[in-house]
């Protein structure tokens, strides 16, 4: 009788969490898509920001645009420094010693504070290098900010792979570049896509850096890597708390939520189809 | 290395220029990563040693005001480590019974078919950018408590708390449903030849074994929550006092260094109070997630 008791408030515990879970979750999509739509159109996504205060009318183009360049640079920069790391650690390094520290210096930047890194963006970038508010400052502040997200999957896959083929590579004489291209990077393409995907999807979602390094209420079109971006994650934190208005800050959320879930579940599928 | 292929016409010595080559590049890189961390500890600790001139390091941590453009500038962020404190452990408070209960469901009590529906749901929560959460956390939650509560800002430590704890639930849950599916796949056959009853093994079995793993993804957790800034900056209300009630409005770290960045001109007192508001927040997550990598390595299942 006392365990059936407790049987039942266990099963309670397992089916309410979890079905409060789930509906939290398609609360967050249902209302962003559902108030969203409404003010979605083809000149809202191709349109400037125009109208007294700026924003009351027209669109976002200009933002899409800075979130998708601040996106390239940031995966350009976290697929350089991700995928070299953890090529290091599996072909090159012999030392656990270093191995261990690769690792736990991948953790520690994982762990630092978004805002922590626009703050060394902010002094180290656009103070000391000089490069001003810019989406170049922007771009590599991201950057760090998601190269452990490459770094660790790019490391998972190459050592999910039969060390005995590495090793028979290498008996072959064959040179360890030789082996990662030929034998290493077709076995692991899908997984390294897949990390790439997703660390771009968390650098264009990302706000608080770009606060400090690269984002403005207002830019024109044609960007240079040295002038201010607009950023949609930005524009919607300005339309809400600024109260300019909240239709268009219901489309701009949309609009990023849509990029931004795209990428997530495309690198999703990327990876499960692997198995 | 003499033996390296030849074949597509290339000459050998082109090989060996790009072994060395690439090797260069990895190493650089790697070197590069490795060095990123210390610039950034030193970046920030060089701009945030200067705010000593105006106060000493106890008073910095443990003082009560926050005022950096008064003359002297009193500058202090208990107010703001205690608002990210109570902020963080409000949502472990609410995410973590909630995660655990939903982990020990997709481990072991649903099947495979609907794991695959539930899993990639959670998982997506993890992609949504903080700023959704935060605009909906102020459209939802904020006017919620404002209509219901009759309180007089609706911008509070409980609304910081929750929105937090929607953004930490699915790392709470996959790391909890990586350690029971790994636990539940051990010993699920000896109980079942035992005849014990699922809910008997989930309550003797899986629940007690699970326990460090679900410690380590609690303070996964926790370091995430206290480093979020977007969500909680845009519900929390955002004034310096210290967090006294569940409707206080409060300003965790990151909402403090978000918001005066841009009005704390480059070398002033307030500048350099925001880097060292910075460190503190930094030493604190670097010491959690150092002590993480290692607890993790201890009780690997």
């Amino acid at each position: 009788m006392n365990n059936n008791f407790k049987f039942t408030g266990l099963k309670l515990w397992c089916y309410a969490s979890t079905a409060i879970i789930i509906i939290v979750a398609c609360y967050i999509f249902g209302y962003i898509a559902f108030n969203g739509h409404q003010n979605i159109s083809l000149e809202f996504i191709f349109s400037e920001p125009k109208g007294m205060p700026l924003g009351m009318e027209g669109g976002v183009f200009p933002a899409i645009i800075g979130t998708i360049s601040l996106g390239l640079l940031s995966c350009l920069t976290a697929s350089l420094l991700g995928i070299a790391t953890a090529i290091y650690s599996c072909l090159y390094c012999n030392n656990n010693r270093i191995k261990n520290c690769i690792k736990v210096t991948i953790q520690s930047i994982a762990g630092i504070p978004s805002i922590v890194l626009g703050l060394f963006g902010y002094t180290f970038f656009v103070v000391y290098l000089n490069f001003g508010i810019s989406l170049l400052a922007g771009g590599l502040t991201l950057g760090i900010m998601v190269f452990p997200v490459v770094a660790v999957t790019t490391e998972k896959a190459l050592s999910e792979i039969d060390n005995e083929l590495i090793m028979s590579s290498y008996a072959l004489g064959v040179s360890k570049s030789y082996t990662f291209f030929k034998v290493l990077l077709p076995r692991c393409k899908s997984d390294i896509i897949s990390g790439i995907m997703l660390a771009t999807s968390f650098a264009m979602g990302a706000t608080a850096p770009i606060i400090l390094t690269s984002a403005v209420i207002f830019a024109h079109n044609p960007i240079s890597l040295t002038s201010p971006v607009m950023a949609l994650p930005f524009h919607l934190y300005i339309f809400a708390t600024e109260g300019i208005s909240l239709d268009k800050a219901y489309g701009t959320a949309l609009v990023l939520l849509v990029i931004v879930l795209t990428l997530n579940i495309m690198s999703m599928i990327v990876s499960y189809r692997k198995e | 290395m003499e033996s390296i292929p030849y074949n597509k016409g290339l000459k050998p010595l082109f090989y060996r220029y790009f072994e060395n080559f690439f090797a260069f590049i990895i190493n650089l890189l790697t070197f590069i990563s490795i060095i990123l961390l210390i610039l950034i500890i030193a970046f920030i600790f060089k701009e945030s040693v200067a705010v000593f001139q105006y106060t000493t390091v106890i008073k910095f941590i443990i003082g009560k005001s926050w005022h950096p453009l008064a003359d002297p500038p009193a500058i202090s962020i208990l107010p703001m480590l205690l608002a990210t404190i109570a902020v963080s452990f409000l949502a472990l408070l609410i995410a973590v019974p909630l995660g655990v209960g939903c982990a020990l469901f997709i481990s072991n009590v649903c099947s495979e078919n609907t794991k695959r529906i539930i899993r990639p749901l959670i998982d997506v929560l993890v992609g949504i950018p903080s700023v959704i959460y935060g605009f909906i956390g102020m459209m939802v939650l904020v006017k919620f408590f404002e209509t219901r509560f009759s309180v007089a800002s609706g911008e509070s430590l409980l609304a910081g708390g929750i929105i937090l704890a929607i953004m930490i639930l699915p790392f709470v849950v996959s790391t909890c449903d990586e350690t029971m599916s790994k636990i539940a796949h051990r010993y699920i056959p000896s109980s079942q030849a035992l005849g014990v009853n699922n809910w008997y093994m989930l309550a003797h079995l899986i629940l007690p074994i699970s326990r460090k793993g679900i410690l380590a993804g609690t303070i996964l957790a926790l370091a995430r929550a206290m480093g979020e800034t977007m969500a909680v900056m845009m519900v929390a209300g955002n004034s310096p006092l210290m967090p006294i009630s569940l409707f206080q409005q409060v300003m965790p770290i990151p909402a403090l260094i978000a918001l005066e960045m841009g009005s704390a001109p480059i070398g002033s007192p307030h500048y350099h109070a925001l880097f060292g508001a910075g460190l503190v927040l930094m030493a604190l997550l670097l010491v959690i997630n150092v002590g993480i990598f290692y607890i993790r390595k201890k009780i690997d299942f």
